[in-house]
């Protein structure tokens, strides 16, 4: 009987400390119980009123499938070359608007209907392209490299507005494909975004 | 007897025609949550290489106005999801209507699905 009692003690005592040292979760898992959760990275957030993730996809996704609809996209012979230029911030807050044009290269590549050369960062004006072009010419080899059929630049701005009660962000986001050779703009779309916040309670 | 079963047959023979005329069918469909929303119907087109949808979203509530989220999943014709879209806000008035539409980035895309997401209150 002592033998049966000390046998079920130390049983006992053994599950105990096992199940303390043993990690939560399982194989593959690490901080299990911790305050972090991974969540839907396409999910409505809405956190603050201050652009956002689903602002970004949003944007993103609305102008890609204006863009794509453009006659000078869908109608081409063959995938015209484009060139993404500065998307200007003209909010009071700090967008990174490169992210928001290089999600939209993301769609336009996977979408086989748009060629992009590489970002020349440091031009950001149609008649800087056309100099570009025209210098490019002297040298056969730089001149592929140069040569875009289009130009894509851009403006982000903002609105807002608060009172007592509510607070009023409007985000406007405008695109503009531009025929670098003409100046001619040959499609412009934009996204509006509108954002309120109740001060009493947040929601939407 | 035979004459009511002849009537309740037509009417059912009717109500299937009616449903498969429409192109409304369920396994497009998928509302998570309280039923407070429904999507009255929904239609795909292609353009060119890509699939274009449209559906119509119906708040029949008399007095609530209801705010809710949706994403289409693209499938391709191996039945694998290929891409989503993100999920987008969307409010609708009190016996309101709304018409969303929506068209995938990639090609090769043969059919979707439309998820929507009520909160629950």
């Amino acid at each position: 009987m002592k033998t049966l009692t000390t046998l079920c003690v130390s049983v006992t005592i053994a599950t105990i400390l096992l199940s303390g040292c043993a990690p939560k979760g399982g194989a593959g898992m690490v901080g299990y119980d911790s305050n972090v959760k991974y969540g839907d990275a396409k999910a409505v957030e809405t956190v603050t009123a201050d652009f956002g993730s689903t602002d970004l996809q949003s944007t993103a996704e609305a102008l890609t499938q204006s863009l794509l609809e453009s006659r000078y996209i869908a109608k081409a012979q063959q995938p015209p070359k484009v060139r993404l230029r500065t998307v200007n911030n003209l909010t009071y807050e700090h967008i990174d608007t490169k992210a928001i044009t290089d999600k939209i290269r993301i769609k336009l590549l996977k979408s086989g209907q748009v060629r992009f050369l590489a970002d020349t960062a440091n031009l950001n004006q149609v008649k800087d392209e056309r100099e570009l072009t025209a210098s490019a010419t002297a040298m056969k080899e730089n001149k592929a490299m140069a040569d875009s059929d289009f130009i894509v630049t851009g403006n982000v701005r903002s609105i807002k507005k608060a009172n007592d009660d509510v607070k009023d962000v409007y985000y406007n986001v405008s695109l503009e494909l531009v025929n670098p050779q003409s100046g001619e703009i040959v499609w412009a779309d934009e996204k509006e975004i509108r954002k309120v916040t109740a001060k009493s309670s947040v929601g939407w | 007897m035979s004459l009511t079963k002849n009537i309740l047959t037509s009417f059912g023979i009717g109500a299937l025609l009616l449903t498969f005329s429409t192109g409304c069918s369920s396994k497009n469909i998928n509302i998570i949550g309280e039923k407070r929303v429904e999507i009255t119907k929904h239609k795909s087109v292609q353009e060119g290489n890509f699939m274009k949808i449209m559906a119509e979203l119906e708040n029949n509530d008399n007095d609530e106005t209801e705010g809710f989220v949706y994403q289409i999943e693209w499938y391709d014709k191996n039945g694998f999801i290929k891409d989503t879209t993100p999920w987008k806000a969307i409010t609708i008035h009190k016996n309101q209507k709304v018409q969303v539409i929506e068209m995938t980035n990639i090609p090769d895309i043969v059919d979707y699905k439309i998820i929507v997401s009520v909160p629950n209150k």
